[in-house]
């Protein structure tokens, strides 16, 4: 699923060192070093980018553009460290995104890999969203599903743990739309339940005690925009009946107000809750869901996206090393915690660690500190009982036994001798244990 | 072109590849830190010191001269 790009430079070295900038940036680079070895190449391979050199052992990378199918590779770059008025004539009049004279800066390298990797996602199927980042398996499902339903007008329903990037997802639909108006964004569950209708629909002045002036409601800044509610089933039931009629009719009537006015805005909502958990408890009505849900789109916990975690990471420290100047890096050991911890409070609590162990780093490793005090879950290794508090003691010596007989590899004087205990009390408990479950098994056949 | 010129041009043209490299590898070196993977910027690290002696070679040596 790599964008490829093609490095033609009779310099070994710096096709090499361009080629690891390359796989940095993601990319699957192909290093040749003539144009005979280029035209194979290509014969291959459909590139997303090729970086051509003009002056090679065996004729000019301009060569090939005569000898290739233009359609089916991506863009075009020329890096020579010997200008001429021929040469840029000559890109000029071919489709030649960039024509860039050695020494270069990395960055304009950077710049050229980047937009060719922008450009090749769809020809390679893989869907990248603004402000998404994400590579796992996990993540492809709602990735795609977003792509294909964000031009369009159905009403969306993400719904997904706190945390998970619920906010992100409904900016990125919204800039997919192609929607003209504005993206507004607000939690129904932090707002007042007697504000909450004037935060929604407006208020003319005066319509009740602290109306000084006229209001627009959210409804009508996203007008032609999309409007984020987020934790919609905290909303009071008899607003979320007049929040139906509103998308039924597509008006809104501000508090106080007389007239209707015509609010064309897409709303997408959002629950961290169970939406089905939600309608069986009564916190959200059943026909709002079903308006509010041509597609329901579920984010993964972080936990579940594999070594997205990481990736999520240096995203954020590239993102604080823009800001202050910086080169901060996490540490090797940092990265295994990343990937062993749960994060209970999903991107949002791994942005704000990273924030925090950047901040608090003197040197340049970042060392993450989890869970701001608070133990991760436990996890259970080969040489660790976890248990939680209520499980009856019968349970806890049953698993107590069982796991020091599996960590002793069968051994019951080792598993004895390993707990304190003689060898007759480890093969009574096993005995007791093994009727136990005979007995267990019989009450379920029953 | 005279043997000059062209031995100029050629001067020129290893000098230019000796900088880009050393540009574009210290961009990846500082890349790969930022990710902690320390093992593979310490062996470009590595080539870098090849490339910066090439340089150095190629700037002790007057430009007329190729060789």
């Amino acid at each position: 699923m790599f964008p490829h790009v093609m490095i033609l430079d009779d310099d070994v070295c710096f096709a090499r060192s361009a080629g690891e900038l390359a796989k940095v940036e993601g990319f699957q680079p192909h290093l040749v070093h003539t144009v005979s070895a280029a035209r194979d190449a290509v014969r291959r391979q459909s590139m997303d980018l090729m970086l051509l050199d003009l002056e090679l052992p065996d004729g000019s990378g301009l060569d090939l553009l005569s000898e290739i199918d233009l359609a089916d590779h991506g863009q075009l770059a020329i890096i020579t460290g010997n200008p001429s008025i021929e040469t840029a004539a000559s890109a000029v009049s071919a489709p030649i995104a960039d024509y860039l004279i050695k020494p270069l800066d990395p960055k304009q390298l950077i710049t050229i890999l980047r937009k060719a990797s922008h450009l090749s996602s769809p020809r390679t199927g893989t869907h990248s969203l603004p402000g998404v980042i994400a590579n796992s398996e996990i993540m492809r499902a709602p990735l795609h599903l977003v792509s294909r339903v964000a031009p369009s007008e159905a009403s969306i329903f993400l719904e997904g743990e706190t945390g998970t990037g619920k906010e992100v997802f409904a900016r990125a639909i919204h800039e997919l739309s192609g929607r003209k108006g504005r993206f507004v964004a607000m939690n129904c569950g932090a707002m007042p339940a007697e504000l909450l209708a004037s935060q929604l629909f407006g208020h003319e002045r005066g319509s009740f005690t602290g109306a000084v002036q006229r209001h627009a409601g959210v409804f009508e800044q996203a007008a032609h925009g999309t409007l984020f509610l987020d934790e919609v089933s905290e909303m009071p039931s008899d607003l979320q009946v007049y929040l139906l009629r509103v998308l039924e009719t597509g008006s809104i009537r501000r508090v106080g107000a007389d007239e209707e006015i015509q609010t064309p805005v897409r709303v997408i909502a959002a629950s961290n809750r169970d939406p089905m958990e939600a309608i069986a408890e009564g916190r959200l009505r059943e026909d709002l869901y079903y308006r509010l849900a041509d597609f329901t789109i579920s984010l993964p916990p972080l936990r579940s996206r594999g070594d997205d975690v990481v990736l999520l990471a240096r995203h954020f420290i590239e993102q604080l090393n823009e800001r202050y100047g910086l080169r901060k890096h996490l540490c090797p050991s940092s990265l295994q915690r990343l990937r062993a911890y749960a994060w209970p409070g999903n991107v949002r609590e791994l942005r704000s660690a990273v924030q925090r162990a950047y901040l608090l780093s003197s040197g340049e490793q970042i060392s993450l500190a989890l869970g701001r005090g608070r133990a991760a879950p436990p996890v259970e290794t080969d040489d660790t009982i976890t248990f939680t508090i209520g499980t009856p003691w019968a349970e806890l010596e049953r698993r107590t036994l069982l796991k020091v007989l599996a960590y002793c590899a069968g051994d019951k004087t080792a598993a004895a001798k390993t707990l304190g205990v003689s060898v007759r009390t480890v093969h009574n408990h096993l005995a007791r244990s093994r009727a136990e479950e005979m007995a267990g098994e019989r009450r379920r056949k029953a | 072109m005279t043997d000059v010129e062209t031995g100029q041009r050629q001067w020129l043209h290893d000098v230019n590849n000796a900088v880009n490299t050393i540009g574009v590898t210290v961009s990846v070196i500082n890349h790969l830190m930022a990710r902690g993977e320390f093992d593979h910027a310490k062996e470009l690290a590595a080539e870098l010191e090849a490339v910066c002696d090439r340089c150095r070679k190629l700037l002790r040596q007057p430009s007329g001269e190729s060789g």
